[in-house]
């Protein structure tokens, strides 16, 4: 056991970088922050509240950007190498956050910090460079223009040091598409809300860093008896076992088995050519290799190869996980894997999310098909469900903003916006933000996910409803230990799944401000929720347990809220798109499992009740506020 | 005979095989089925009986016969 003073597992210590101002400072978090907050998101909000203005323009010099690990991440141990990316969202208007895995987080930690915040926005293109106590502001004009690939080779070319780790954006960040994101190590991404566009809206290319010191945790022997002993058994579990074998590709065949794999623009959830998209043809077709994240066994990620000389990619981009797979395919009609893995590798060399990229062509799409837009206002570009060269081809506009590229990459909620012609009714957002690749009436926790979050419709706020349906599966047998109680099935729109909601989105929450990926814990991955425990006081040495976690996880909600009210979302803004409260249209439940919308608004008030949030507007009571020691936000 | 197919990772509990057939007189109801096959409930997450949806919630007590084709799917995940 380590008997040192001082954090275990973190550092207590921010970076500040101010690019209008060229300055750069190190700052010393209080003692007792980081147990409060946990790091990541919530911590990178604490500043955004604190420090930022309502109502500012995503890309004005007035927002920040902030880079933010968590209490474990970069520990020797599974699944703990995330962080958050935070900010003014360019595509939703309210909070832009979103989690990466790779290398990035724990090499940020290695050189001493916790954070980043960067501030301002500089003259020309820079790129920062992070060596322990060196930290330089550098000329980005070689690499400004350039793919991710080729623009990380050269940084790391130019700093001197192969095994730096470079956050950065792409050409599509460059541009200010609206749905650009951030990656590191061309295989990770903080992929949703925009948040490469607010990068590139401050000249800021990339974040290279490099860390030489070790973190201390509490107890190692305990870590590395967890983190061996994970290794040598997590396949044994079936979500391991799947992770490892088919990363996130068999979600495919799962909702092929519902009839709810979003087709042509979410027209029906049947999907012909699916069989052509199922796992084990994947790793057939395109699977050559695995990769994963720093210290992590499980490796999820996806290396692929396309044989097909028209489609040939760059296999250090990785291959398409199921969201890309799901919104590049059969959303938009297309059943065949080397296209998808074309459109996928196109996406990481320009820098854009995958999802919303998907979705924002499918809905340009169904416009187009309807007779709503025409090659008059495409620039001659044919849009059809079916058609890979179509999509690639609108892919590099968006990208480049060149022709109606320009008013596709402002993302599907902006577009209807602006052409009208009764266009809104084929979007599926919700805040802004195009809906991920599941569907809501197969799962009604999803549901709540969508309408509640505070970044727009996220799939990744709670583990999904199948895994609660049965009183003895070791997912809920794990979830009892969280405070779960009973089973709740999939379609039901009972108090029972908003309770089982409620503590797990205060949970995946947990994980995303304290550096955790969920697929390495139960109930969604192969740690059992004890063992993650005991990791979690080896690293920290808090001695600390569920209850105070959940609360820690409940503490950042409610500063997203906060946040989001603080710039006009509403209760009203909790909601679904209509899509979802219609019968399905095809497949084994045609004309069933419309959610009922009164029902659902039920439903989200008692969820705002279990927060002890106002039931009528969706606003965190005072009392909740002082509970949560959030006194000050009041 | 009753054919059984499997999808995504319940495969592995045939040795990867898509599709195993189970006599009548073996299997019942769907839960004969998980049984012989040792699946885990909690690892399915839907079940088609000649591409109906069974109707028994978690019981898996749906009553199978010669000729039908039983889905078993695995859990929608996520991510």
């Amino acid at each position: 056991m380590n008997v040192t003073h001082g954090p275990h597992g973190y550092l207590n210590r921010i970076l500040r970088v101010n690019l209008t101002e060229q300055t750069i400072k190190v700052e010393e978090l209080d003692k007792g922050f980081i147990r409060k907050y946990l790091g990541g998101r919530s911590l990178a909000l604490y500043y955004l509240l604190k420090e930022t203005k309502p109502n500012i323009d995503p890309f004005s010099e007035a927002n920040l950007l902030i880079f933010a690990t968590g209490a474990l991440t970069g520990n020797a141990g599974p699944a703990i190498p995330r962080y958050t990316v935070v900010t003014k969202s360019p595509l939703t208007g309210g909070l832009g956050a979103s989690e990466a895995g790779g290398f990035w987080g724990p090499e940020l930690k290695f050189a001493g910090y916790d954070a980043l915040i960067i501030e301002g926005v500089a003259k020309r293109p820079v790129y920062i460079w992070i060596k322990d106590d060196s930290v330089e502001i550098k000329d980005a004009e070689n690499v400004w223009g350039l793919g991710s690939c080729e623009a990380q080779e050269k940084i790391k070319d130019e700093v001197g040091d192969k095994r730096a780790r470079v956050a950065i954006i792409g050409p599509g960040g460059e541009k200010l598409v609206r749905f650009a994101n951030i990656g590191n190590e061309l295989g990770h991404y903080n992929g949703r809300n925009g948040l490469g566009a607010v990068m590139g809206s401050k000249n800021l290319k990339a974040i290279a860093v490099r860390g030489s010191k070790k973190l201390k945790a509490f107890d190692e022997p305990k870590l590395k008896e967890i983190a061996k002993e994970f290794a040598k058994t997590f396949k044994e579990n079936n979500l391991g076992y799947t992770l490892f074998e088919y990363g996130t590709t068999a979600t495919v065949e799962a909702l092929t088995g519902f009839g709810a794999l979003p087709t042509n623009n979410w027209e029906t959830g049947v999907f012909e050519g699916a069989e052509n998209l199922f796992a084990d043809v994947y790793n057939e077709k395109l699977l050559t290799g695995r990769k994963g994240c720093y210290a992590c066994p499980v490796r999820c990620k996806r290396v692929v190869t396309v044989k097909d000389e028209k489609y040939k990619v760059n296999s250090k981009y990785g291959g398409p996980e199921y969201e890309t797979i799901g919104a590049m395919g059969p959303n938009m009609g297309i059943d065949d894997l080397n296209i998808i893995a074309k459109a996928n590798e196109l996406a990481n060399h320009y820098g854009l999310d995958t999802i919303s990229l998907g979705m924002t062509i499918s809905f340009a799409t169904k416009c187009f098909e309807e007779g709503l837009i025409s090659v008059e206002d495409t620039g001659g570009l044919e849009l059809k469900f079916g058609d890979g060269d179509a999509l690639l081809a609108a892919i590099e506009l968006i990208a480049k903003r060149e022709g109606f590229g320009d008013i596709m990459a402002e993302g599907s909620h902006i577009m209807a916006k602006r052409l009208g012609k009764g266009t809104e009714k084929y979007t599926i957002t919700v805040k802004g933000q195009e809906a991920p690749m599941h569907d809501p009436r197969t799962k009604v926790g999803v549901g709540l996910a969508y309408a509640t979050t505070d970044i727009g419709t996220d799939h990744m706020v709670a583990p999904h409803d199948g895994f609660l349906t049965d009183a003895e599966s070791w997912s809920f047998k794990n979830a009892e230990k969280l405070g779960v109680t009973d089973p709740s099935g999939l379609f039901d729109l009972t108090e029972t799944k908003v309770k089982n909601f409620a503590i797990l989105n205060r949970y995946y929450r947990m994980f995303d401000t304290i550096g955790c990926c969920c697929f390495g814990f139960a109930p969604r991955g192969p740690m059992e929720v004890d063992t993650f425990l005991e990791m979690i006081n080896a690293i920290t040495g808090w001695e600390t347990d569920f209850d105070e976690l959940l609360k820690a996880g409940e503490r950042s909600l409610v500063l997203s809220r906060i946040y989001n009210y603080r710039e006009g979302f509403t209760a009203a803004d909790d909601n679904l798109p209509q899509i979802f409260y219609k019968d399905m249209t095809d497949g084994p439940y045609k004309g069933k499992l419309a959610i009922d919308k009164d029902k659902f608004r039920e439903l989200i008030r008692s969820f705002y009740e279990n927060l002890n949030w106002d039931k009528d507007t969706g606003y965190p009571k005072k009392e909740a506020l002082e509970s949560l020691g959030l006194g000050e936000f009041a | 005979m009753i054919e059984i197919k499997l999808f995504g990772s319940l495969k592995k509990y045939v040795c990867g095989e898509k599709r195993v057939e189970l006599a009548p007189d073996d299997a019942k109801c769907v839960n004969d089925v998980l049984l012989i096959l040792q699946i885990t409930k909690g690892e399915v997450g839907q079940i088609l009986i000649n591409g109906t949806p069974v109707n028994s919630s978690r019981a898996f007590n749906d009553s199978i016969t010669n000729d039908d084709v039983v889905d078993l799917y695995p859990i929608s995940a996520g991510g």
